[in-house]
């Protein structure tokens, strides 16, 4: 049982992580500087790779 | 003893139960979650390489108006290099006339010129810049507006492109 809520607390903490990088590449895009918006794009792109790797995990390992 | 409806034996089915979510099915609606968040940092990327690709060909001169349509101290605004980007043309003297960028350099809000302080002022954050040369006055921008290169031929005023 603990492993599927330390799978939830560890997406929601990537997803917590994506939303600063939008953030940050938001305002980055809006100020005309351009120059995190890949930076941003790559870090979002690793924790929602993160986050796919962690339901694959639960769901080959069929823990609840 | 009563007896339960006709019904419920043709449908068996407990709404209870229809609206349970699992933690699987919930996890898997947080990677969802996740998978627009990298949508949405990846549109900001393409929007950002279009924008390049537009502003690849090279800036045309264009004729923004004359010098009798604006009184000193007035301001206009006029799309430059392409619809969709506000410029600010100000006259400043009698020969003097400088032209901005409308998109603060902070985070995009348009900028409007305050005659009485002879400044550029953006009211989403209170920037100001000068309108002599665009330079930042006061306030959070971190650079100078872009500046727009101005030639008078007679009495039309041209715009030839950004200045470095």
């Amino acid at each position: 049982m603990a492993v599927i809520y330390a799978v939830m607390v560890s997406i929601l903490l990537l997803i917590l992580l994506q939303m600063l990088l939008l953030m940050v590449a938001l305002e980055d895009y809006l100020s005309g500087r351009h120059s995190l918006l890949g930076s941003a794009a790559l870090g979002s792109a690793l924790c929602f790779g993160g986050s796919c790797w962690l339901i694959r995990y639960v769901s080959s390992r069929r823990v609840f | 003893m009563e007896e339960s409806p006709a019904w419920k034996d043709d449908f068996p089915i407990s709404w209870v139960d229809d609206h349970y979510v699992t933690r699987r099915e919930f996890t898997k609606s947080l990677v969802l979650l996740s998978c627009a968040a990298f949508c949405a940092n990846g549109a900001l990327v393409a929007m950002d390489l279009l924008e390049k690709h537009d502003r690849a060909g090279a800036i045309k001169p264009l004729k923004i108006g004359r010098v009798q349509d604006l009184k000193i101290g007035e301001s206009r605004v006029f799309d430059y290099p392409a619809a969709g980007e506000p410029c600010l043309l100000v006259r400043l003297d009698e020969d003097r006339f400088a032209a901005f960028s409308q998109k603060c350099t902070h985070l995009g809000c348009p900028v409007l010129y305050r005659q009485e302080a002879r400044k550029l002022y953006c009211p989403c954050h209170e920037g100001y810049f000068n309108a002599e040369d665009g330079k930042v006055a006061a306030g959070p921008p971190p650079r100078p507006l872009p500046r727009v290169d101005l030639r008078r031929d007679g009495d039309e005023i041209w715009a030839m492109g950004f200045l470095k």
